[in-house]
């Protein structure tokens, strides 16, 4: 029989790919997961068949992932009396009263006022309840289910989606705080803007007053209309030829840091929590800057970003400071700033990160050749100049073969 | 727990700010069982909170599947943010005493029970201990006797003590239920909501569920839904899917790349849709990447 052995080789393949929370997992692994002290037993992928033969092993294995998974859902939310916590959700400031925060949460979850109550946002009144954390009560003496908790505190976490993620990052161990821009509130900045500031040909740097007159009276001619692109005149370096080469305008990001604007980015496309990896000694009244800031996005109500979306969007972050230091593709990954964007549909997120990135500002002619290849580097030198400035490594090997 | 038999239809679909919830572990499983839906479990599972492969409730349900299942007439939907402040604003003092009362009688029984399994376990630690100490030299039996008197002297009283009362300092557990409570919840079927998916691809989503297959979010795989042929737990999926209105035009260059993403994940890319009219059929067609 072929199909079996084609099946395990599926499976073979299977288990390396991806992340194991892409596909349903079967819960019976969860006994393994609870049970064990230390969590190197999360199941291996690949442990499912590919369709139904009607035999009965299938059918009582998939009874007991069934049950399995029936039992994991009766897990009662309760905590003891030594962990109490209790709170009154305010339906008027649309926050929880907590009288007597006990536990490590609170150290990065809520927010003191002056009388030394603490005030929980709705989402971490869910998060809290969810966990059973918290016993919530309504003002009207009646302490809420996880149902009640969802349908009073949903509406003001800004969606199921911002809550769901939100509560995502929190179980990964993150921790996380609304940003100042959470709500559509702000009024839409009218001020004239220039369109597309930041595109411009691909010369190496922003030509100045001086280096403009300088290359008009000393530099190349400017181009004739019918070409050659690189005209009969005297050229001291690759490095003026690539220049007249490079024809293409292309962005240029701001590699020094900008005035933050964020009036005119609009949700979803909003900054919506800033998000820290977690430290031992977080201070949740005064936070450093955040390592990671999340927008939140339904993927069903919008498609991918457009420039115009994502232009105010990056506007309103600020420029990462390390990105000049940072190797280059590192920067190339990260650019001059960045924004994660959780897109979620019906339950299911994925994160997607979009930078800021100049690749046009990464001149790869003139970036030496690689030490340890330098060798070879009379060798291949010939090579290099069939590749062109676009592969800047090769373009200097080019040189390096003279 | 068993999965119940029988869950009395129609069960209420929870719209609570424009998504479909179900907080009932017995309407999931019997939904996943009957129905062959599967929602989205998207809620903190309270044994393991602090991890993602897991999830508990509560489970969202696409617009599609709330919508088929209103079709069915297996479900309604009920605005549960109404059904809440309603709820409250009607329950008379008397059943919230009552409620609280019941409650409190609960979660004593619960602390009873637990303060039992604690002195159960107290004793069988120290009988273990006796038992070892047995198999010592015998000088010391009778100063052992003399202790396992006293002992059982001192024993007996408390542990009845503690069956009748419960004691001032002992671990008291605070529940949180998942569903709410009759007397200050009814779910009354909503006469404004309704669960209105997109027409474009429900025609597709209703075509394979009718032919039996389980239908999922598909954002991770670049379409709309995935559809496995038997439950999730069990079996990888075979399709993933996008449904197309039928006069809709397809780019040749989402063809390709439909077609190349289905092969690339060893599935096949399938699109559909449906002419307009009531006694149309749905049409699929798969795409797969040949690389001749």
């Amino acid at each position: 029989m072929a199909e079996p052995e084609a099946d395990n080789l599926r499976l073979a393949q299977n288990v390396q790919d991806g992340d194991i929370s892409d596909e349903t997992q079967d819960f019976r692994f969860l006994n393994l997961f609870s049970k064990s002290s230390d969590h190197a037993s999360i199941p291996k992928r690949g442990e499912k068949d590919f369709e139904p033969n009607g035999t009965d092993l299938q059918d009582t294995v998939l009874a007991e992932s069934r049950q399995a998974m029936h039992d994991a859902l009766c897990g009662e939310r309760k905590h003891t009396s030594k962990t109490h916590v209790e709170g009154i959700w305010r339906p008027d400031k649309n926050m929880t009263e907590v009288k007597i925060p006990r536990g490590t949460h609170f150290k990065s979850l809520g927010k003191a006022d002056n009388k030394g109550v603490l005030w929980l946002l709705p989402e971490e009144t869910i998060y809290m309840v969810e966990r059973g954390n918290l016993e919530c009560w309504w003002e009207d003496g009646v302490p809420m289910s996880l149902e009640g908790a969802y349908a009073s505190c949903l509406a003001g976490c800004g969606g199921l989606e911002r809550y769901q993620v939100y509560a995502y990052l929190k179980r990964a161990g993150y921790i996380l705080q609304r940003a100042p821009t959470f709500f559509d509130d702000d009024e839409i900045d009218t001020s004239p803007r220039l369109p597309i500031v930041t595109v411009r040909a691909s010369t190496s740097q922003a030509p100045g007053m001086f280096t403009s007159i300088y290359n008009s009276v000393f530099g190349p001619k400017a181009l004739p209309e019918a070409g050659p692109l690189v005209s009969e005149s005297v050229y001291r370096s690759y490095e003026s030829i690539y220049q007249r080469l490079s024809l293409i305008p292309s962005h240029h990001p701001p590699h020094d840091p900008v005035a933050i604007n964020s009036a005119n980015a609009r949700l979803p496309y909003r900054i919506a929590y800033y998000m820290w990896k977690p430290v031992p000694n977080f201070k949740k009244s005064d936070p450093p800057p955040p390592d990671f800031r999340i927008s939140v996005v339904n993927a069903r109500e919008m498609g991918m970003p457009t420039l115009s979306q994502l232009s105010p969007l990056f506007d309103s972050v600020p420029h990462d400071a390390t990105a000049a230091k940072k190797n280059l593709f590192q920067r190339l990954k990260d650019g001059y700033r960045n924004v994660i964007v959780a897109v979620v549909d019906s339950g299911v997120t994925s994160f997607l990160k979009f930078a800021d990135v100049g690749f046009a500002d990464e001149v790869m002619y003139k970036r030496k050749p690689a030490a340890r290849r330098g060798g070879k580097q009379g060798g291949r030198g010939g090579r290099g100049g069939f590749r062109g400035g676009g592969r800047g490594g090769q373009g200097g090997r080019g040189r390096g073969g003279r | 727990m068993p999965i119940a038999s029988t869950v009395t239809e129609p069960f209420p679909i929870y719209a609570i700010h424009g998504r479909y919830l179900l907080f009932d572990v017995d309407v999931v499983s019997h939904i996943r069982k009957t129905y062959h839906m599967c929602g989205c479990l998207s809620g903190t599972l309270p044994q393991i909170p602090q991890q993602n492969v897991f999830l508990g409730l509560p489970l969202e349900l696409m617009t599609e599947e709330a919508a088929l299942l209103v079709e069915k007439q297996a479900a309604y939907i009920v605005d549960d943010v109404a059904a809440h402040t309603r709820g409250l604003a009607n329950m008379s003092q008397e059943t919230k005493t009552d409620y609280l009362e019941a409650r409190r009688r609960e979660c004593e029984k619960e602390a009873l029970k637990h303060q039992k399994e604690v002195d159960e376990k107290k004793r069988q630690f120290k009988g273990k201990g006796k038992q070892e100490e047995e198999a010592k030299p015998e000088e010391r039996q009778e100063e052992e006797e003399k202790e396992n008197g006293e002992d059982s002297l001192f024993a007996a009283p408390s542990s009845n003590e503690s069956a009748v009362q419960l004691k001032a300092d002992s671990l008291l557990f605070y529940p949180t239920a998942t569903v709410s409570d009759p007397s200050y919840h009814s779910p009354a079927p909503s006469t404004s909501l309704v669960a209105r998916p997109d027409p474009n691809s429900y025609p597709l989503y209703k075509h394979l569920h009718n032919l039996g297959y389980f239908l999922s979010p598909g954002l991770r795989f670049g379409c709309q839904f995935m559809a496995y042929p038997g439950d999730p737990l069990r079996f990888h999926s075979h399709f993933i899917t996008r449904g197309l209105g039928w006069d809709e035009e397809i780019d040749i260059i989402d063809i390709v790349g439909g077609g190349r993403l289905g092969t690339g994940v060893k599935k096949a890319w399938m699109f559909g849709g449906k002419p307009e009219g009531d006694d149309t059929e749905t049409r699929v067609f798969c795409v797969e990447w040949g690389g001749f």
